[in-house]
């Protein structure tokens, strides 16, 4: 779809992109980000040129997913400054065989905290019990997206539970 | 916290590690059992009957 030019850079985010990092939990779908700048077709269903290239090779559109592969996909827009840094600093991979994008582990737990639902919560725990982050680099992410209060909440609560 | 609870905890711990020290790819096959295993139990007309039962109590008369 890449090569296609149907869309730029994307990333993998979510519990799917956690599980990059983590261990494997249950997900309902995958989410992907990509950048709706610099695409083709109506500015008003800018998903369209996804969904045409897409469902010709078997995805199904299901409300706001497509079903691709035993997969419910959903497409998200990189709508502020933090979502944008994570996609530009996506690290690459393969899956399968395939190059793809993951978030940093970094930019997972700053969108996180900045989502603040308590399974978002839960996923920052996971990442400080299994030490799978750089505190230096999260901490330049939270300082540039004015996370550290709610940084310090959640590390607190998780550190005062944890001694 | 009892030294038995706190080995089991410990235990657990190290699982997680192991777990999340696998290929992405080996991930990806457990997370789709896991979503699979899911939808089976979703689907059990065990689980339907009592949602069911749940949403009944629920329903103001």
């Amino acid at each position: 779809m890449q090569d296609a030019g149907v869309i730029g850079k994307y990333a993998i985010g979510g519990a799917v992109g956690a599980s990059f990092y983590l261990e494997p939990t249950s997900s309902l779908d995958i989410d992907i980000f990509i950048s709706f700048e610099n695409m083709r077709g109506n500015p008003l269903a800018p998903l369209q040129p996804i969904y045409d290239y897409l469902t010709p090779l078997g995805a199904e559109p299901k409300g706001e997913h497509l079903f691709l592969k035993g997969w419910l996909v959903q497409f998200l827009p990189t709508e502020n400054a933090l979502n944008k840094e994570a996609l530009e600093a996506a690290v690459e991979t393969k899956v399968r065989g395939v190059r793809t994008w993951v978030m940093t582990a970094e930019h997972l737990m700053a969108i996180a905290l900045k989502l603040g639902r308590t399974k978002d919560v839960a996923r920052v725990e996971s990442f400080i019990e299994l030490g799978k982050y750089d505190q230096r680099v999260l901490d330049d992410i939270l300082a540039r997206h004015n996370l550290v209060e709610v940084w310090k909440k959640v590390s607190d609560n998780y550190f005062g539970g944890n001694k | 916290m009892s030294d038995m609870m706190n080995k089991i905890l410990a235990d657990k711990l190290k699982t997680r590690k192991e777990l999340a020290d696998l290929p992405f790819d080996e991930k990806l096959t457990i997370m789709e059992k896991l979503r699979e295993r899911n939808a089976m139990l979703a689907e059990n007309p065990l689980r339907r009957q009592s949602s069911t039962t749940t949403q009944r109590r629920k329903t103001p008369k």
